[in-house]
């Protein structure tokens, strides 16, 4: 059995059965909360929002069909539609900055200078993807980390997918000079 | 900062980077468990008991319609 088709079976299982349901969640909500974590910068935003995400799957799988799209971009469709509502309903005008988000420790404890120059590349990443646009800065998410197709991102921002090879296209220039910029400052 | 920082090296340490962050494991836990709790799988599988024993209803009477009509033409085939 391919994995589509197996994930096509527990689909149809996870409508009445609360261990296929189970099996789906446990496959998808790591990267669902990252997502939503780097949207919204903060753990208990986060925690929310993935429950809603998770219970909105759950109340809408009975009429889910499958169109050739893996179950991941119905689910970042659903997240990407309530991270939108939650930055409308706290009249955001710009999403929180990742640059003021505190990373997890990971366990490992580098010597002071590898440390340090470990930190100082996490702040320029961190700066060059903050200056982006929500929109792209979303795009270079769903890109880099959660490594979608552009097919299946132009699903969950419902565009076109040349619109999104057009929007990539555009981010990775301003990155491209971002970087340029941050390496030469002009004095 | 080097100078051939290409974008390929910035998609691998920002994929880095960000990957790191996952929800704790107590959290994951609760969460299954607040969905497998949920009364919608009860209330799909009643559903789903209800449509089949509406369709059974439904054919029973068809059938039953049918055997009437059918013994009804041959009584009067009989008395002619």
């Amino acid at each position: 059995m391919t994995d589509e088709t197996d994930e096509v079976t527990l689909i149809n299982l996870a409508r009445t059965d609360p261990e296929a349901f189970g099996a789906l969640y446990e496959r998808y909500v790591e990267r669902i909360y990252n997502y939503v974590f780097f949207r919204v910068g903060s753990t208990s935003d986060a925690e929310d929002l993935t429950a809603k995400v998770f219970f909105k799957a759950l109340n809408s799988i009975g009429s889910y069909k499958h169109m050739g799209w893996p179950f991941s971009a119905w689910l970042y469709r659903i997240a990407h539609n309530l991270v939108a509502n939650y930055h409308r309903d706290r009249l955001r005008v710009r999403e929180i900055s990742i640059e003021n988000l505190i990373l997890p420790d990971t366990g490992k404890h580098p010597a002071p200078e590898q440390r340090m120059q470990q930190n100082q590349e996490n702040d320029f990443l961190l700066r060059i993807v903050n200056d982006l646009s929500p929109q792209k800065r979303e795009l270079v998410l769903l890109k880099f980390v959660q490594n979608l197709s552009n097919e299946e991102i132009s699903f969950i921002f419902g565009k076109t997918e040349g619109a999104i090879k057009s929007l990539y296209h555009r981010t990775l220039l301003e990155l491209r000079d971002r970087v340029k910029d941050l390496e030469n400052p002009r004095i | 900062m080097n100078s051939d920082y290409d974008l390929q090296r910035l998609e691998e340490q920002f994929s880095q980077l960000l990957r790191q962050h996952i929800p704790s494991s107590a959290y994951v836990k609760s969460l299954r468990e607040k969905l497998k709790k949920s009364q919608i799988f009860e209330l799909r599988r009643s559903f789903g008991a209800i449509l089949v024993a509406g369709f059974g209803i439904l054919f029973a009477g068809a059938l039953s319609v049918s055997i009437a009509v059918l013994a009804q033409k041959a009584r009067r085939r009989l008395s002619i």
